[in-house]
């Protein structure tokens, strides 16, 4: 009998993690199984046992490797599994090391999906009024993902680019994995809280269908219909819809998509601003053109009608026009003598009444002379007027002794016989 | 104006060539519509050339502080 050769505990699990570690199928297994004993280690790291109907198999996965599952690991669950088998020197034992877990049944998760979103376009989430309008020229734009992710460097790039005039503020949210749709739910009812961004990017890079499921889930879309800054949905992927797009206001298909369509871009602008330039420059002078001819037209109307609201030199030149035709007319000279006559009648009749009014006054002055002078009023007094044949009788010599003399008082007259002359 | 957003800007300055082309106005209006059309314009240009680098800020607890990539 040959030597026998007998190897330590130690050596034969080292000799098995050997065999098991160079073996390329063991390395990269993967796996359909139920959870059962399911542990969640203080340190974060889960123990569990992998089964189906006939046997089983003792699992790990690390706290480094959990933060990428997109569910809550429990037992009864289905899940698919990619990770390696290896031997647990101490204890003599292999067990699968797991990498990614997922829940099995990508059916059943789509048969979610659709009974979801039939409930919510049901309740009117999707509905088209409920959609805001985008603002044109944001002030600030908020950006709901992962501060980390290639997302969030697309979304600076594009407006950093387009339109530096935004300010960006980053709400940082888990974008995948287990608390991932109550942080972006938060984070979409904190930006509304703050109430700072014009618009909302809410998104992630692109990824397989379990990675992208918070997008998906009803916490989200609520949260969604429930802000008041209209949001825009990137979650990168082009052919399938999450229920965050369909109740988003917009719809991006990548998070570089969505920064294009949340700002304007400044070219655009410059050359909006200089369409207006000239579209101002063009309707002015349409609008002075016109005034222009209707100005002439006013003009034109003026001159024939009112010359004295022309301008001056149109006044002269019209004032020396008339001047000299009016020159040349016959009935015009006609006129003036006519004027002359008129004026020399005038200046008759004004000597005319001059004159009888001059006369009139000097008869009344001589009326009164008269009256001073009137016989009757010296008779009144006593004296008398000797008459002899209707003659007056101013001398003793004009009378003869014996004749008759007829004496006039003023109230009548008597007939005397001169009886005798005495000479003075 | 200045007070104005840039969105208001440029919301008015459509307001005033729409108003201008609009021929509705007497030729004084007309001359200021072009003028504060024109004003406007360059304003907005002006603040467009302005800007130079988008401000980036991260939400924390402690509020809102510069994003660092």
């Amino acid at each position: 009998m040959s030597e026998r050769k007998y190897l330590t505990i130690t050596a034969l699990n080292r000799y098995l993690k050997y065999r098991f570690d160079n073996d390329d199928n063991l390395q990269n297994v993967l796996l359909k199984a139920e959870i059962s004993n399911f542990k969640h280690h203080s340190r974060g790291h889960l123990y569990l046992t992998l089964k189906d109907d006939s046997s089983q198999i003792s699992a790990v996965m690390f706290a480094g490797e959990t933060k990428r599952l997109n569910f809550e690991p429990k037992d009864g669950d289905k899940v698919i599994i990619e990770g390696h088998v290896t031997v647990y020197e101490p204890y003599g034992t292999y067990q699968v090391y797991i990498h990614k877990m997922d829940l099995d049944g990508i059916g059943d998760l789509y048969l979610a999906y659709e009974k979801l979103k039939d409930e919510l376009n049901r309740q009117g989430l999707f509905h088209e009024d409920h959609k805001k309008a985008l603002p044109k020229y944001p002030r600030t734009v908020g950006v709901i993902t992962s501060p980390t992710g290639a997302a969030v460097r697309d979304v600076i790039n594009v407006i950093s680019i387009r339109y530096p005039l935004a300010n960006i503020i980053i709400y940082p949210a888990l974008v995948q994995g287990v608390g991932a749709k109550e942080s972006v739910a938060d984070q979409i009812n904190a930006a509304n809280r703050d109430n700072l961004a014009d618009v909302l990017i809410v998104g992630r890079g692109g990824g397989s269908i379990e990675d992208l499921w918070a997008f998906n889930e009803e916490i989200v879309a609520r949260a969604i219909y429930a802000s008041k800054i209209p949001i825009i949905s990137a979650v990168g992927h082009e052919t399938d819809f999450t229920i965050a797009d369909f109740t988003s206001d917009v719809r991006a298909s990548t998070p570089s998509h969505a920064a294009e369509l949340a700002v304007p871009s400044k070219k655009d602008i410059i050359k909006l601003l200089e369409t207006y330039k000239e579209r101002l420059s063009g309707s002015l002078s349409v609008n002075l053109d016109f005034a222009r001819k209707h100005l002439n037209r006013t003009l034109m109307a003026t001159i024939l009608h009112k010359p004295t609201r022309l301008t001056e030199s149109i006044r002269m030149k019209l004032i020396y026009l008339e001047e000299k035709l009016n020159a040349y007319r016959p009935t015009r000279r006609i006129e003036q003598y006519l004027e002359t006559i008129v004026n020399y009648r005038i200046r008759l009749d004004q000597r005319i009444e001059h004159l009888i009014g001059g006369s009139r006054i000097e008869f009344i002055n001589i009326s009164d002379k008269l009256e001073l002078v009137n016989p009757l009023g010296i008779m009144k007094k006593g004296f008398t007027i000797a008459k002899q044949d209707g003659s007056i009788r101013k001398s003793i010599n004009e009378v003869d002794t014996d004749s008759m003399l007829e004496v006039n008082f003023h109230d009548g007259s008597v007939d005397c016989k001169i009886i005798k002359k005495v000479v003075k | 104006m200045s007070d104005m957003t840039f969105e208001q800007k440029m919301e008015k300055l459509e307001q005033l060539v729409k108003q201008l082309e609009s021929g509705n106005n007497s030729l004084d209006e007309s001359v200021k519509l072009y003028q504060e059309g024109i004003a406007l314009a360059k304003e907005c240009h002006e603040e467009l050339q302005k800007a130079e680098k988008t401000i980036i800020s991260l939400k924390t607890e402690n509020g809102l502080e510069e994003f660092k990539e």
